[in-house]
């Protein structure tokens, strides 16, 4: 950046056509921040144009739709089918007819099981929902209030939330879905038919089929779920979130996958799985315990590296670890846990957090310990919280 | 990777490239299709048609160091083509004719400082009155932040003239933002 030319800018169009500004406005970055910040402390006379001209260049910025992305991922297999056309060679082409009638037949069976397959749960936002829910294959739905509830799928086709048994329609089919909606401040632990045990952190929802297919076990996540998956090599058990599909073989891991995350994170503690991205069937990677693999929204990498993994597990036990975490990371999951807001001064960005909390307690109790570890101040307003320096 | 290479892996064969372009792209294409046509079918069918083309002739494909800038010219001329033939008729000048329909937001955090409100609305107002070239124009610029002359040829026009546009629009929203308060306080009276 070259003082320079800026200092020859005098209207706001001046700063809104360069590149360089523009580029900054839409792009921040700490070290650019830093750069005009002296800028405009040098030249106050320019505080006006410049300020315009950020405005306009952010109101510039349009309110995108909704973009339909299983149709995305269905483009796309036909893209890719149109790479691989078979020739059609009319000399032999009788002979070998019926063979090509199957081969096409034998394709569009797989790309209909795909297409069934890759459907993802539609997603309703937890937090309108102030009770956890269950609803059923059928439709029907169940409301508990429970901080903790205990949902058993027994091997009967039955369903039990809290110990109230639900006897479910005998007309089950591997196609239909039972899903678990679980709000902010709530947790559930859950049992499947097969004898695999989940936790289910607040703010999440699972989903899964009122009876497994034979050759596999699926779930749908999308926040943070603990497993502990009962091994079975002829059924292998997948988790699927929106972005990361990971294959278990018998094992206990983490995963989280919140939608207003922007990481996908999975956390191994024993056994073996391999994850990899979803939609696009690149090559999955292979973790050993104790490796955490995270996918970034942002730019679609999986990275690889090792962590404590008690620091992912703990939720299940009621406490929370940290090590050096940013506070406001920190209170994300606070937020999530116990359901209240809680709001961050600015310049506290760069806070760290290390220790150990217990959920049992109440948040105002927490946040105390917080404050007192990170040296921050804890203000109560109507129920919400606010941390200051 | 730089774009170059990506694109020169694609048209070598790997499929990996394929998938990384795929990823990276078809979601802006469909934002951008949106803002022609209300029809998503047809955005569809065009992102469908203009890949399965790249992928069949890929060989024959020329290079390009901005990916993003060769999709958007390809998929631009497929859907108007294809909607022109919706119509069943021909325009003369078409881009005119199709309307590049954006909502815009104003940002949260700026409304909240409460003597910027009346600049805001009017700064607002003003961005809905661009022509459609323009804010087609101004999408390219400060959304794909494509240069003027990768714009000029999506836009098929001359790069000049692509910058008058953006200059003219640009000015357009700064008076408005800077403008006389009684004209203001008489548009918003008319409005209560």
């Amino acid at each position: 950046m070259e003082t320079e030319k800026f200092i020859n800018y005098q209207t706001t169009e001046d700063f809104i056509l360069d590149k360089e500004f523009s580029y900054w406005v839409l792009h921040p970055d700490v070290e650019i921040d830093l750069f005009w910040e002296s800028f405009i402390n040098d030249h106050p006379e320019k505080k006006t144009q410049f300020r315009d001209a950020i405005l306009i260049i952010k109101s510039l910025q349009p309110i995108q739709q909704e973009v339909p992305q299983e149709k995305l991922d269905v483009i796309f297999q036909k893209v890719q089918l149109a790479g691989k056309k078979i020739k059609f060679n009319w000399n032999v082409g009788l002979k070998y007819a019926a063979a090509i009638a199957i081969l096409i037949s034998v394709g569009s069976l797989i790309y209909l099981s795909f297409q069934t397959k890759n459907q993802f749960p539609i997603e309703v936002a937890s937090e309108m929902f102030l009770k956890g829910k269950v609803i059923l294959a059928d439709g029907t739905t169940r409301e508990f209030d429970t901080e903790q509830t205990t949902i058993v799928n027994n091997t009967t086709g039955n369903l039990s939330i809290n110990s109230d048994t639900i006897n479910v329609s005998s007309e089950q089919t591997t196609s239909t879905l039972i899903q678990v909606i679980i709000p902010y401040g709530k947790r559930s632990e859950i049992t499947l038919a097969d004898g695999t045990h989940i936790w289910l952190n607040s703010g999440s929802q699972l989903s899964y089929p009122s009876k497994f297919e034979s050759s596999s076990r699926e779930v749908f996540l999308s926040g943070e779920a603990f497993f502990e998956v009962k091994a079975n090599h002829d059924q292998p058990f997948y988790v699927i979130t929106r972005e990361v599909k990971i294959k278990v073989l018998g094992t206990s891991f983490n995963v989280s996958s919140y939608v207003e995350d922007n990481t996908v994170q999975t956390v191994l503690l024993k056994g073996k799985v391999t994850a990899g991205k979803n939609k696009l069937f690149a090559s999955t990677i292979e973790l050993i315990p104790g490796e955490r693999l995270t996918y970034d929204k942002n730019n679609s990498n999986l990275l690889k590296d090792k962590v404590d993994v008690q620091l992912y597990s703990s939720w299940v036990k009621g406490y929370l670890v940290f090590r050096n975490i940013p506070i406001t990371e920190v209170f994300t999951k606070l937020e999530r846990y116990y359901n209240r807001q809680i709001s961050v001064e600015d310049g506290l960005g760069k806070t760290t957090f290390s220790g150990k909390l217990d959920l049992g307690e109440n948040l105002k109790t927490v946040l105390t310990n917080i404050a007192f570890a990170a040296s921050v101040n804890v203000e109560e307003n109507n129920g919400s919280f606010i941390i200051k320096k | 990777m730089s774009d170059s290479e990506i694109w020169g892996r694609f048209k070598a064969g790997d499929s990996d490239a394929l998938n990384l372009i795929y990823a990276d792209y078809s979601k802006k294409l469909y934002l951008f299709g949106l803002k022609l046509t209300p029809n998503h079918t047809i955005v569809e069918d065009s992102i469908q048609d203009l890949f399965s083309d790249l992928v069949r002739n890929r060989r024959k494909l020329g290079d390009t160091d901005n990916i993003l800038f060769y999709l958007l010219k390809s998929f631009k001329r497929r859907l108007v083509r294809q909607l022109q033939k919706e119509k069943r008729y021909n325009f003369k000048n078409m881009s005119e004719d199709f309307v590049f329909n954006i909502t815009y937001s104003i940002e949260h955090e700026i409304i909240q400082k409460e003597n910027t409100i009346f600049k805001l609305q009017s700064l607002h107002q003003a961005i809905n009155q661009l022509t459609p070239r323009q804010k087609e124009a101004v999408y390219l610029r400060f959304t794909e932040e494509l240069e003027y002359k990768e714009m000029a040829e999506i836009m098929e026009m001359s790069i000049e003239a692509c910058r008058n546009l953006i200059c003219k629009a640009i000015k357009s929203l700064k008076d408005a933002l800077q403008g006389d308060t009684s004209i203001l306080l008489f548009i918003l009276r008319k409005l209560v």
